[in-house]
């Protein structure tokens, strides 16, 4: 993967000004920086969800990806095991997902019954069920209110789906996880 | 939280009024001004022993159902193509402003050029529903959330799952509000369509004759009628867009 003299603003506040990336193509690559630096930006241009005002992005194309986004996204009132089920998993069923992520009790709770942690496990379990036919897996602060010991089981859960991953994170916990830091 | 259902919650002020009503007969004294509640409910039940009640009632329910599904239909449409087509909107905007502030009568006299007067309470209840729906609509449309929006595309969810599990749901509240309100307002207009217009057999022209013959029970009657028959299909709809729950705990 690789990023060519990307320039991306919003509005009038300049994000990158000719940036150039080479991002390995396979592994767990961790992009770390301090909070403003273009993390999240970076992944969004990556998954097309923004377009860059010059520049290239050599990766694999959106429909080849699943992105984690940074908040929840969670539909309202809707079932843990529904939110995995509309994003038409293969192979694996709905609840093995949610058991894979620790939330087989909760399969019929709504977001607004989970806790912080909990909802972000089920985001992240409804990304991994999309993602796992997919080229590339982009993980916006995957482990945001996740405890440290759950973070290295979730982690071998992703390291076991044996997809390109590329993750943000701030913590030392998470970071651990990564073959690759790219720090911004 | 779910309202308080304990019987006093409404028996309590419909007995205040019913007493009310029947203090202010008793000052007035005079029928033709007040009439009483017990003259309005035994001809009432004159009434309800006719088969012309039945036929009346069923066929202005006919009309005034037929408009406001009519209404409903094409407001939601409307929203749909102006949420989409901003010049549209532009063009529509100001007509349905006109169209809401034009005195309903005004209409109704027109309406009646074009159509069979059988038919002028249906265009009318329609016209009236129209903008509520089309307004609320659009608001709806415009509250979604974008994020969940953006979500549904990056996950290539299929258009129905998309407005099935996050479009409707966010804009159905509103709906079934402007839903409430404009069955009530399609009532109105439409038995009042019917005074104007005189259909063979409808509650307005039954209201209209009440008039013309100083029949004040009667006019009571006939609009107690009308107030139970809206109240009754906005509590059906209020059940059918509300009553269903998502699946989650």
């Amino acid at each position: 993967m690789k990023l060519t003299d990307l320039t991306f603003s919003y509005g009038d506040k300049r994000v990158f000004q000719a940036l150039t990336l080479a991002l390995p193509d396979e592994g767990i690559t961790a992009l770390t920086g301090p909070s403003g630096c273009g993390k999240t930006t970076l992944l969004r241009l990556i998954a097309r969800l923004e377009t860059p005002q010059r520049g290239s992005i050599d990766a694999p194309p959106p429909e080849q990806i699943a992105l984690l986004f940074q908040e929840d996204r969670l539909i309202p009132r809707l079932s843990a095991r529904r939110q995995i089920e509309l994003v038409r998993p293969k192979g694996k069923d709905a609840d093995a997902w949610l058991a894979a992520v620790g939330l087989a009790d909760e399969a019929d709770a709504a977001p607004e019954a989970l806790s912080g942690g909990m909802r972000r496990r089920l985001s992240l379990a409804r990304c991994l069920a999309y993602g796992q036919d997919k080229r590339l897996l982009l993980l916006d602060e995957p482990f945001t209110g996740v405890d440290a010991e759950r973070i290295k089981a979730l982690a071998a859960l992703i390291r076991s789906m044996g997809i390109p991953v590329l993750f943000t994170a701030h913590d030392a916990e998470s970071l651990g996880m990564a073959d690759t830091i790219i720090s911004l | 939280m779910r309202p308080d259902r304990a019987p006093w919650r409404w028996l309590l002020p419909a007995v205040f009024w019913l007493a009310v009503w029947w203090l202010l007969a008793l000052i007035v004294g005079k029928e033709l001004l007040i009439p009483s509640p017990p003259l309005v409910v035994r001809t009432l039940l004159e009434l309800v022993v006719t088969g012309a009640f039945w036929r009346y009632t069923a066929l202005t329910l006919l009309r005034i159902t037929l408009g406001l599904l009519l209404g409903i239909v094409l407001g939601i449409l409307t929203a749909l193509l102006t949420n989409r087509f901003s010049w549209l909107h532009a063009l529509l905007a100001p007509a349905v402003r006109v169209v809401r502030a034009t005195p309903v009568a005004s209409f109704i006299i027109l309406v009646l050029l074009w159509v069979a007067n059988g038919r002028v309470p249906v265009v009318i209840s329609a016209l009236v529903v129209l903008p509520v729906i089309w307004e609320s609509t659009a608001a709806g449309l415009r509250s979604v959330d974008r994020d969940l929006l953006e979500f549904a595309r990056a996950y290539r969810l299929t258009r129905l799952d998309t407005w099935r599990r996050i479009v409707i749901p966010s804009m159905l509240p509103q709906l079934a509000a402007a839903v409430c309100t404009a069955i009530g307002l399609a009532w109105k207009s439409g038995v009042a369509a019917e005074v104007l217009c005189l259909p063979k057999a409808a509650v307005g022209t039954q209201v209209y004759f009440s008039k013309l013959y100083l029949d004040t029970p009667a006019l009571f009657a006939w609009t107690l009628i009308v107030v139970a028959l809206s109240l009754t299909v906005e509590r059906i709809a209020r059940r059918l867009l509300l009553g269903r729950k998502e699946d989650g705990k």
